[in-house]
């Protein structure tokens, strides 16, 4: 369930910032009617919309540290870092997503995730807050969010007031489809 | 010299030797083992085929390496396990309790011969053993469904123990004589001698031999040997045991009792006289003992200590699996880099725990302080007072500093011991993963045998310093480049016999594989005495396939015509074999051979031969550094890529076509910058102030200078590859973590020059393709 990081390590960042989420992996997994499953999710925030991804996809969330620039990559990779002696490609998904470039400022963070064996970060606005969503809250994307190339949208769940884009880590950051997904964008995404 | 060094080592020298008595005692164990395994399998299911075959190969394999190593007591006690597990095998006998009994006595002492053989002790006698072992064969060869080698008498007391059989047959048994001739010059015809005896001793007792089984095996190209068989079985089947490939004439004539081996015949050659022959070095020789020049001392296990091996035994190995150990190097990189950084950061603090007196200051104050407040007014004395306790807080603080730099200077020494360990620990880390080329190379013999025989050219190969050392993981990845190069060799390099002939050159052609061990680097070298490259034909084909124009290529220089074979999609040879010619040779070759930080290049005289020379850092993993800050970040460049560092300052700004040329002691040399090698996304950089600081790079022979922000310095550096967690971008050679903790990224020089190349090929083409429009 936790791919590469020991549990201890899971989202205590290498600056000392932790966020305890322990046995969060073992939250009973509750499937609704239309297949989404529940459990817990990490919401970040890009521009004005709060994305989540789910826990288990994540292994650590770091305050973001210096970056090495890398030539002949898309604008969107931002560079390479070091992780506690690995070197981690950094993704900022306001680029990916085509969205207007922020500068880092206090609330910035880097989202460390396991994706097909391998690991990388992805720069957000900022990280809200761990929830967990049930089934039931949890709308799966109409057909035609799919069929315009945007799979890598999960569904969509109200909390409150406020609706969640849940994102699937796997196609949205699978390196193979990162330039599909940086074609489709968010911008003219209208829900 | 006696025999029995002679035969111990004559093949090899005894460093050698001792390191192929390593391989063969490491892996002869994990046979042992698996052949335990086995049998116990077995023991359970007696008839299960595939744990009879397994244990079968194991046997066989085991047999198959001692007698390489010349072990012959080893090999000969294999063997007879060997024929008789063919026998279970085909069912002729059943593995019951007995067997098994002795199978597993037979495992002791081969267990307890390699236990002997890395100690250096003499080896038993397997005497009674292989006794127990031939009375199996006979008792099985009685149940034999009709193998025609005993008459009837001894079929029928086949269901006798075979202790007994043996006895009865001998008595039933005539003598044979049998005379073996090999055909002339037959390589390793003392082996077929020993094979045929081996087979004939199946039979039963060798009673005389000529020439006498101790120095058989050290007669080259033996013409013939005699032999007095005493056995019950019929003629024909000993001569048909004594015909394997290159027997010539075989005679086998029976003879009255007590008849001799023509010519001397050697001592106690009696009944039981094979067992005899090797029963001889039952009594232990003193590993140093003045042997003296007795002719026919038997040759006995040869791996018995000779010049002073005796005492120092053999080092145990454990094979480990290769990742585990790229874990350990990675772990040992982290510390390197970690140390680095404590170093830098206790660095920083040095100045802090500068000899001071800052205590004694403090002190001072307080005095000046006191003397102050004795003689003010009272109404100011009260706030001398207030300054007076915060001095002596202060001083407090400044005691303890003065204390903590002695702890300070302990924490350097710490640091500075630390720094000794993790080099250390970096180097011996290093050093497991150092395997020698030998084995690798090896491998080229039978590749090029197959190919000169395909292509029906004759080509000899010669090997020289395979004992050079090269990371494990640089080794598996130089394997299919060398290949390559060497496939090359022969079917490109190498001229057909007549053509050679022709040109006076020997019928055989001689393809040279070379490694040596220079500074941190390894050079192998594979060499060809062909006709060299045809440099016109390259340029012909780079026309046909359109890589180049036709006026391009005739003024192109010799060198750079054969620089042309780096181009992808070009090869020369005539036809597509299955050999090479695909033309996706040689140009995967370089980048693979960039890949691991290395570089080829080439160097071919027409009608002399073609020199390939591969350029290997040591390691893959660390290499040694010269860091430079570009406007876009720090970048790291292979020491070896760089040639020199000038300050061009002053110099007349000379473009061409597009280039900027500077002047570097009257040598005229392209200079780029850190935007001409690579497309850098993000905000442009502050790059104002153009410096003017030039880094002379330099690889596969071609040089260009790179402007750079500033020198940071030489560093080893632990080089991580960049797709391991995201993807390779051509002309970075991977990145690397900092002292502090940063990342910087690897240049590949080879391939950043290639660019640059191919950048100023395109402009050229451009144009002289627009000139031609013009036209």
């Amino acid at each position: 369930m936790w791919p590469r990081s020991p549990t201890t390590y899971l989202l205590a960042s290498s600056t000392g910032e932790s966020t305890t989420m322990d046995a969060a992996g073992l939250a009973p997994v509750v499937v609704s009617a239309d297949g989404a499953r529940g459990g817990q999710f990490v919401g970040f925030r890009l521009a004005d919309q709060t994305y989540v991804f789910r826990i288990e996809r994540i292994q650590e969330i770091v305050i973001p540290t210096a970056l090495a620039r890398v030539p002949d990559v898309p604008a969107y990779i931002e560079g390479v870092t070091n992780l506690r002696g690995t070197i981690v490609p950094i993704i900022n998904l306001r680029l990916l997503f085509g969205l207007e470039a922020k500068p880092a400022d206090a609330e910035t963070r880097t989202v460390v995730v396991n994706v097909a064996a391998r690991t990388l970060g992805c720069t957000v606005d900022s990280v809200t807050r761990v929830m967990r969503i049930a089934a039931e809250q949890i709308h799966a994307a109409p057909d035609t969010v799919a069929t315009s190339g945007r799979s890598f949208i999960e569904g969509f769940a109200r909390i409150g007031d406020e609706l969640h884009i849940v994102l699937d880590v796997e196609s949205l950051l699978d390196p193979a489809k990162l330039e599909m997904v940086h074609r489709m964008g968010m911008t003219q995404f209208d829900g | 010299m006696s025999d029995h060094e002679g035969s111990a080592s004559g093949d090899f020298p005894a460093e050698e030797m001792s390191e192929y008595l390593r391989l063969y005692l490491d892996e002869t164990g994990e046979q042992l083992d698996a052949l335990v395994n086995t049998l116990l399998a077995l023991e359970a299911d007696p008839t299960n085929a595939a744990g009879l075959n397994e244990a079968f190969r194991l046997i066989h394999s085991i047999k198959g390496s001692s007698a390489l190593l010349g072990l012959d007591r080893i090999t000969t006690l294999t063997h007879h396990l060997e024929s008789h597990f063919e026998r279970l095998r085909s069912g002729r006998r059943v593995l019951d309790g007995e067997v098994m009994n002795v199978v597993l006595r037979c495992i002791d002492f081969l267990r307890t011969c390699s236990e002997h053989l890395r100690t250096g002790e003499p080896l038993d006698s397997a005497g009674d053993l292989l006794d127990e072992v031939k009375a199996l064969e006979r008792s099985g060869a009685g149940v034999a469904a009709a193998p025609p080698v005993t008459d009837s008498r001894a079929r029928t007391t086949g269901i006798m123990p075979g202790k007994d059989l043996a006895s009865q047959t001998e008595r039933v048994a005539n003598d044979w004589r049998v005379r073996v001739e090999f055909a002339p010059a037959l390589p390793m015809a003392e082996m077929k001698a020993e094979l045929i005896l081996t087979r004939l001793e199946q039979f039963g007792a060798i009673v005389d031999l000529q020439p006498p089984r101790s120095t058989l095996r050290d007669i080259v190209g033996l013409p013939a040997f005699e032999a007095v068989l005493r056995s019950a079985v019929a003629a024909e089947d000993v001569a048909a045991a004594c015909r394997p490939d290159g027997v010539v004439d075989v005679v086998v004539e029976s003879v009255p009792p007590g008849t001799r081996a023509v010519a001397v015949a050697i001592s106690g050659a009696d009944e039981g006289g094979a067992e005899d022959v090797e029963g001889h070095d039952d009594e232990p020789l003193p590993p140093n003992s003045a042997r003296g020049p007795e002719p026919d001392l038997p040759h006995v296990q040869p791996a018995r200590p000779e010049k002073g091996r005796a005492s120092a035994g053999l080092v145990e190995t454990v094979r480990v699996d290769v990742h585990r150990l790229d874990v350990l190097l990675n772990l040992t990189g982290e510390l390197v880099v970690n140390r680095a950084r404590l170093s830098q950061l206790a660095g920083d603090m040095a100045p802090a725990f500068g000899k001071t007196t800052l205590a004694v200051r403090t002190q001072g104050v307080s005095d000046a302080l006191k003397e102050v407040r004795d003689n003010v007014d009272p109404a100011l004395a009260v706030t001398v007072t207030d300054v007076l306790e915060q001095m002596e807080t202060l001083h407090q603080h400044a005691r303890l500093w003065d204390d903590s730099r002695q702890r300070f200077a302990e924490l350097m020494a710490a640091i500075d011991q630390l720094a000794r360990v993790s080099d250390s620990l970096q180097r011996g880390i290093l050093n497991t993963r150092m395997v020698p080329v030998g084995p690798l190379f090896s491998r080229f013999r039978r590749t090029v045998r197959d190919i000169a025989m395909e292509l029906g050219k004759r080509v000899h190969l010669d090997i020289v310093g395979e004992k050079t050392e090269l990371d494990k993981r640089m080794i598996d990845e130089i394997g299919d480049p060398l290949n390559h190069l060497v496939r090359n060799c022969i079917d490109h390099g190498i001229e057909p016999i007549d053509v050679r002939l022709r040109h006076g050159k020997p019928e055989v052609a001689t393809v040279r594989l070379v490694a040596v061990h220079r500074g941190n680097s390894v050079f192998i070298t594979v060499e060809d005495d062909g006709g060299g490259i045809d440099t016109a034909r390259v340029g012909q084909i780079a026309v046909d396939r359109g890589l180049l124009a036709a006026d391009t290529v005739e003024a192109l220089a010799e060198r750079d015509l054969i620089e042309l074979i780096w181009q992808p999609g070009l090869s020369t040879a005539r036809a597509v074999s299955d050999i090479s010619g695909r033309g996706v040779g040689m140009d995967i070759v370089r980048t693979k051979i960039a890949a691991l930080n290395g570089s080829i290049d080439v160097e071919s005289t027409r009608g002399r031969g073609t020199r390939f020379t591969i350029r290997l850092p040591l390691t893959l993993t660390i290499t040694r550094c010269m860091l430079f800050r570009l406007p876009q970040g720090v970048v790291a460049v292979p020491i070896e890529n760089v040639r020199e560092i000038v300050s061009i300052t002053g110099q007349a700004q000379v473009r061409v076509s597009g280039r900027q040329i500077c002047d570097v002691r009257g040598e005229m040399l392209p200079v780029v910058t850190a935007d001409d090698l690579f497309s850098w996304s993000g905000e442009p950089s502050a790059a104002t102030s153009v410096s003017d600081t030039v880094v002379i790079l330099t690889a596969n022979r071609r040089t260009v200078g790179l402007r750079v922000d500033a020198l940071l310095g030489g560093q080893d550096i632990v080089v991580k590859p960049l797709d391991e967690q995201f993807a390779h971008v051509r002309g970075l050679g991977g990145a690397s973590i900092l002292g502090d903790g940063s990342v910087c990224l690897l240049l590949d020089v080879a391939n950043c020059l290639d660019t640059i190349q191919r950048a100023d090929v395109g402009e050229a083409n451009a144009s002289s393709e627009s000139q031609r429009s013009h036209s």
